[in-house]
């Protein structure tokens, strides 16, 4: 059963990407399944833009990609993150927190409270 | 900052690493795709599309990967570079026309820069070279301003010890060829200059051996010390210091070697005390003063100081009533190019018009290049292409022809520059390294660049104003007058260009060929020249002197072969000896002397020479120097100054008898006031009664020369004529055998250089102009084909339709040569100084020029009208 997905934002996808590497080393499609994976399939990642993000992220030195064998005996690259990557990792997530808070008292807020 | 340019290096340079890699990871991803949806259930073939459907526009997302990387400009310039070649192999006649015209224009550029750069802008080879000056009187006289940069013992007093803002040195300009003995070797001929105490410091550069000349050295009597250069160090293997050398005959002690790269103008190997004097060669205007401005003097100062010191140069000018002279500094560079400016700054403007050619040729290719390309433009502007990278585009196929044009344009250049130096070096008498170095390579290419994009600008502007429906409409139809008008504008500039140089190349050729036809008063053929210094200490009295002339003319003479041998001090276009001389006995009274040429012959020279006698006789044994003092004289001398009264019998000073008249020699020629070919008044007096002190005196400055007029091996002459001398004595050298035909020629050198560069620059620009015309009309006559297609069919002979294609060409060409003949009035001008025997306005240079041109151009202009004359009107007419 298909539950509600949400759309992500352009700053949010390196956000996910960072997270999901950080977990361990992972290929472009593996990427994508942890963060379905972890999101309970709420959050469905466009295929087309993760591809130009991963070599964004890379070209800025936040992850490294690895040749290597995958699960089923085939080459795959593998992601894993540096640690600048892990750095602004840390950054965005304390980042995110505030805003998620910040945004969620906003629309929580009661009419009595203004 | 680093992590992101190293990531981009590796990707750019490991490029098709790169893209292998994007392309199996993107595929990869598909692949797990599909099985993690087959694992679900879903049938393969449906599985398969639907990864791929949901993975998107692949070309695109790896393209959006390869800009994440920062590799999408390269991959642009790339891409642009590709389309431009392609571009220009699609059209092959318009990129060689380019490439070949560029490559001519910066190859003749290249070269001829060369050599200009190295002569008139590089600066003196010494340190600090913008502080090294010449000092020179500017005399100001009703008559105009003139400069003279030598001066005599008498003004080097005045200028020496007196200035605070320069230190000054003194030295002989010129050096000349000595006989150097060294101890326990032969005898060898070296160049020796003369220079003043302090000379090396006023230039800059210390001896790397030993010292300089002292200035106790340096005065009438002081030690006779030499300095040598490194090259005739090493060769000679004597001691840098205390040696003793033998030059002309005196013993000379080595005080100091120069450094191996010093170089001094002119070139010399040894370098001796000047000792200046005000008497013998003090007293006239024979030395050169060199100046460096002291730390903490500007040059303005500096001038300023010598301008005070003007006075006894006043009291002396004053003599000569309206004069005024005044000292003046010029720069080293300036002093040292100065005889050859002209001719050189003559050839580099003619190599300039050419490259002004080039150029309007180019902007004429490229502004039809873009008429025809303009329906390509408008399509991809019409399908969204922006305009900037349309821009681009052009930019990067004007930059290819730049490169191609200025690479194959620098190895013209190596080329041309080797030809150069073979005509050029002798005439203009170079004597630095010339090659084509950074400085020239950076001008060659900036020359390249400014004049194709410059030019490969001129349609991207006409892109800027572009309005697409209507260029879309014209679907490739005749482009827009305007366009037309321009490069028909280019075609009337390139014309007169030509002209120019045509006009140039003209004056010159007839000047050439005015001065080698005329009768230069001798016979050249069969003669041939040696001279060698007498500069000696053995030689010193002309009983010395005399015995050595009679003994070696004697056993000259018994070789077979051997017509006539004779001596003379100078030669016929050599430097004479300037005396004074006075007639005692004329139709016209002399109270003073007054300057002529003088040369001691011995007997057997004018048969030799075959000198025309006109009255009397020639000069014969029996003129001993115990006899009756004679002279001979030339025309010229006789017709000063004894108009039409026969000079036989009469008297010149010292009660010497004229015993002949010859006609006039021709004496030198060069970029002087004097003309091509000046005939000078000239006395001939015999060896044998020529005085002592005399003798010693203009051997300092003159070499004399055997002549031998003989049939036979030429170089079987030479070995005679220097064991003939050995006999006599083993220790003097000839410098260098010359036939005399070849001094002649060499005297005409510096006119047969720029008769010959300034013509093969004037080819050039015919051939460019005739490419240009060449294009325009076969150009015209592809865009008109429908035209004369229905003129055809309308019955019109092709005879007729050719002329009408033909015709604009030829009218061009007309308005050109009218333009051109303008312009040439004005620029022949300024080669008065090198035409001689016409006049600047020589019709038949300028016709010539005219019936060239037109010739040419019209070659150019039915040659591909001739085309028409295969059209088929039927099948023009059922095009489009």
């Amino acid at each position: 059963m298909p539950k509600p997905q949400v759309d992500i934002l352009q700053g949010m996808l390196d956000m996910l990407i960072l997270k999901a590497v950080s977990l361990g080393p992972l290929h472009g499609y593996g990427i994508l399944l942890r963060i379905q994976q972890i999101s309970n399939e709420a959050l469905q990642i466009p295929q087309g833009s993760l591809y130009p993000a991963l070599y964004r992220l890379e070209h800025g030195g936040w992850i490294r990609a690895e040749w290597g064998e995958s699960e089923n005996n085939r080459r795959s690259k593998f992601y894993e993150l540096t640690p600048a990557g892990r750095k602004r990792l840390n950054i965005e997530t304390a980042d995110w927190a505030r805003l998620s808070e910040a945004v969620g008292s906003v629309l929580s807020a009661q009419p009595e409270q203004v | 900052m680093f992590a992101r340019t190293r990531s981009f290096l590796r990707s750019a340079l490991r490029r098709s690493r790169f893209e292998t890699d994007l392309d199996s990871e993107v595929r990869d991803h598909i692949r797990a795709r599909v099985d993690d949806l087959i694992s679900r259930g879903v049938p393969r073939p449906e599985a398969e599309a639907r990864a791929r459907q949901e993975f998107g526009n692949v070309p695109a997302i790896m393209e959006d990967c390869r800009r994440s990387k920062g590799l999408s400009w390269t991959d642009n310039v790339a891409a642009d570079l590709r389309f431009g070649l392609r571009m220009l192999r699609k059209n092959p006649a318009f990129a060689l026309t380019a490439i070949v015209t560029l490559a001519l224009c910066i190859g003749a550029n290249t070269a001829i820069f060369s050599v200009v750069d190295a002569v008139l802008f590089r600066q003196v080879p010494y340190p600090e070279p913008d502080q090294l000056a010449w000092i020179s009187r500017l005399e100001h006289s009703p008559k105009g301003e003139s400069e003279e940069t030598s001066v005599d013992g008498e003004t080097w007093l005045i200028l020496h010890g007196q200035l605070r803002s320069l230190d000054v040195a003194v030295f002989s300009g010129s050096s000349k060829g000595v006989n150097l003995a060294l101890p326990g070797a032969g005898a060898r001929y070296v160049l020796q200059q003369r220079v003043s105490a302090a000379f090396f410091r006023v230039l800059g550069v210390a001896p790397m051996i030993g010292r300089e000349i002292q200035p106790e050295e340096d005065r009438t009597g002081g030690p006779p010390v030499a300095v040598l250069s490194y090259a005739l160090w090493k060769s000679s293997g004597t001691p840098a210091q205390g040696a003793k050398i033998v030059l002309r005959g005196e013993p000379y002690t080595v005080i100091g070697v120069m450094p191996e790269h010093f170089r001094s103008t002119p070139p010399a190997d040894v370098w001796t005390p000047l000792q200046p004097s005000t008497k013998g060669e003090g007293s006239g205007d024979n030395y050169g003063v060199l100046a460096r401005i002291r730390s903490g003097y500007t040059w303005k100062q500096a001038n300023a100081e010598l301008g005070s010191l003007a006075t006894p140069l006043l009291e002396r000018a004053a003599r000569n009533p309206g004069t005024f002279q005044r000292f003046h500094l010029i720069s080293l560079q300036r002093a040292q190019g100065d005889e050859i400016r002209t001719p050189l700054l003559l050839l580099w403007a003619a190599a300039g018009v050419v490259l002004l050619i080039g150029c309007v040729n180019v902007a004429g290719l490229l502004l039809a290049r873009g008429g025809a390309r303009r329906h390509e433009i408008a399509t991809r502007l019409a399908l969204g292409s922006a305009r900037s990278r349309i821009l681009r585009q052009l930019l990067t196929e004007s930059l290819l022809i730049a490169f191609a044009g200025g690479v194959s344009g620098l190895a013209l250049g190596y080329g041309a520059l080797e030809a150069l130096k073979q005509i050029a070096v002798r005439p203009l008498r170079l004597t630095q390294p010339i090659s084509i170095d950074l400085r020239v390579l950076t001008i060659t290419f900036a020359m390249a660049l400014l004049t194709s994009t410059l030019f490969g600008l001129l349609p991207a502007v006409s892109l800027a104003r572009m309005d697409i429906r209507t260029a879309l409409a014209g679907a490739g139809r005749a482009a827009s007058p305007r366009r037309s008008w321009s490069r028909k504008g280019l075609i009337v500039c390139e014309v007169a260009l030509g002209m120019v140089l045509l006009v140039g190349a003209g004056l010159l050729l007839r000047t050439l060929s005015h001065l080698t036809s005329l009768n230069p008063g001798y016979d050249g053929r069969n003669v041939l020249t040696a001279s060698l210094s007498m500069q000696d200490a053995r030689y010193e009295t002309a009983a010395a002197i005399n015995r050595l002339f009679d003994a070696s003319l004697q056993s000259i003479r018994q070789y077979p072969g051997v017509e006539a041998a004779g001596i003379a001090l100078s030669l016929p276009y050599e430097r004479a000896l300037n005396d004074g001389v006075r007639v005692l006995d004329g139709p016209v009274p002399m109270e003073r002397n007054e300057i002529s040429n003088v040369t001691y012959v011995t007997p057997g020279y004018f048969e030799a020479m075959r000198f025309r006698l006109l009255r009397g006789r020639f000069l014969s044994d029996s003129d001993g120097a115990a006899n009756q003092p004679v002279a001979v004289v030339n025309q010229a001398f006789a017709r000063r100054y004894f108009r039409d009264a026969d000079p036989i019998g009469k008297h010149l000073g010292d009660q010497r008898e004229i015993v002949g008249v010859v006609a006039n020699v021709q004496q030198q020629s060069g970029f002087d006031s004097t003309g091509a070919i000046a005939p000078s008044r000239g006395v001939y007096i015999p060896a044998a009664q020529f005085p002592d002190p005399f003798f010693k005196l203009v051997h300092t400055w003159f070499s004399p020369s055997w002549v031998v007029r003989a049939s036979g091996s030429e170089a079987a002459i030479a070995e005679a004529l220097r064991q003939s001398v050995a006999s006599v004595d083993a220790q003097l050298p000839f410098a260098e055998f010359r036939r005399m035909d070849d001094i002649r020629s060499a005297a005409f050198s510096v006119q047969r250089m720029e008769a010959v560069l300034i013509a093969a620059l004037g080819s050039l620009a015919l051939l460019l102009a005739a490419v240009g015309i060449y294009g325009l009309i076969s150009h015209s006559v592809l865009e008109r084909t429908r035209e004369f297609g229905i003129r055809l069919a309308l019955g019109a002979s092709s005879r007729s339709a050719i002329w009408i294609a033909a015709r604009p060409g030829i009218a061009l060409t007309a308005l050109g040569i009218a333009a051109g003949w303008a312009l040439s009035l004005g620029a022949s001008k300024s080669l008065r100084a090198v035409i001689s025997g016409i006049q600047p306005n020589d019709a038949l240079s300028f016709a010539a020029a005219a019936a060239v041109l037109l010739i040419v151009a019209a070659l150019a202009s039915f040659l591909p009208s001739l085309r028409i004359a295969r059209v088929n009107p039927g099948s023009t007419l059922r095009q489009d």
